[in-house]
């Protein structure tokens, strides 16, 4: 019978400290000042410059490999296109940049800082302005919600976290 | 139930083997950390083996694993929670919300205030001494020395001295 009296005690004091450790932690994040964000889904503030570092690494890397095209035409109808659609939407955490590539992919690709790459082999394919917008606005979505720094952070997380195991 | 009833073992009556598998079962759990960090469930896995072989061996050997297996138990559960939820961030909206952290530190503190008592039960261990956690040394002590133990697991052979001494 005094056993059950003492199983209570200690399961009390075992509360007690968990709590008192509870609170503790509670204060020590207070403290530090860990702010909530703002909104659900955005990327902490300090992965901002580490974006536009990436991007700068990722335009030298394509200069180097690729063949920007040359075509003074194109690329400002595509910044006429860019323009109106920027208008339209939220403003952007960074300027954008869309670089065109002479290649025959038919494919458009958003880097993290806002770097947009179109290769001409989509312009070739393209019939109207109309589709170079949607394919634009597509691409400004991705940039919008930083989806490729997300996916970024999302990649090495776990990639950290399965090479522990 | 008196306390006159229960007879225990002294530290010069255990061997020094019995002793060192004591301090085993809790070192058992810092050799499992170092490999299983990521998934905390290897360490109860491992503390679970552990228990399982040397039971049958000695009581106090029994006693001290069973111990150290119960305390981690809590432990474990709440470092998989902490891993369940970052992993969770990470696959969804990458968002860290100011209770994560709490939670953060709150764990960290517990693994502190475990392996102070876990470094505290080991010496004692392999002093060849009783150390009782709060609730589960208290459970773990009742299983093999409490007053059902002493018909649970008396020996089927024993040595009596000749009649008359």
């Amino acid at each position: 019978m005094r056993q059950g009296l003492y199983i209570i005690r200690d399961i009390a004091i075992l509360i007690a400290a968990l709590l008192v450790l509870f609170l503790l932690s509670v204060g020590v994040v207070r403290l530090l000042g860990t702010k909530e964000q703002e909104k659900p889904g955005s990327v902490p503030a300090v992965a901002l410059s580490l974006e536009l570092t990436l991007k700068s690494l990722i335009r030298e890397s394509i200069k180097n490999e690729q063949r920007i095209a040359e075509a003074p035409l194109v690329n400002q109808s595509i910044a006429a296109i860019s323009k109106r659609l920027l208008g339209a939407g939220d403003p952007l955490p960074y300027d954008l940049e869309i670089l065109v590539l002479d290649s025959p992919v038919v494919n458009a690709l958003a880097f993290p800082g806002g770097l947009i790459v179109v290769y001409s082999g989509l312009i070739e394919r393209l019939e109207s302005p109309e589709e170079m917008a949607a394919v634009l606005a597509h691409e400004l979505g991705h940039v919008v919600h930083r989806d490729a720094m997300k996916n970024l952070i999302r990649q090495i997380g776990l990639s950290t976290l399965l090479s522990l195991l | 139930m008196s306390s006159d009833s229960i007879k225990l073992p002294q530290p010069d009556e255990i061997s020094s083997r019995e002793k060192e598998d004591a301090m085993g079962a809790y070192f058992m759990m810092f050799a499992t950390w170092g490999i299983g960090l990521p998934l905390p469930v290897l360490n109860l896995i491992a503390a679970m083996i552990y228990f399982f072989i040397n039971k049958k061996n000695s009581r106090y050997v029994a006693f001290h694993s069973l111990q150290s297996l119960l305390s981690q138990i809590p432990v474990t559960l709440i470092n998989l929670g902490l891993l369940v939820w970052l992993i969770t961030i990470l696959l969804t909206d990458l968002h860290f919300p100011s209770s994560f952290f709490v939670y953060l530190v709150f764990m960290i503190l517990i693994n502190i205030l475990y392996i102070v008592y876990s470094i505290a039960a080991l010496v004692r261990a392999r002093k060849g001494l009783f150390y009782y956690m709060p609730f589960f040394g208290r459970v773990s002590f009742s299983r093999y020395y409490g007053p059902k133990a002493v018909t649970r697991l008396k020996p089927d052979r024993e040595n009596i001295p000749p009649e008359g001494f």
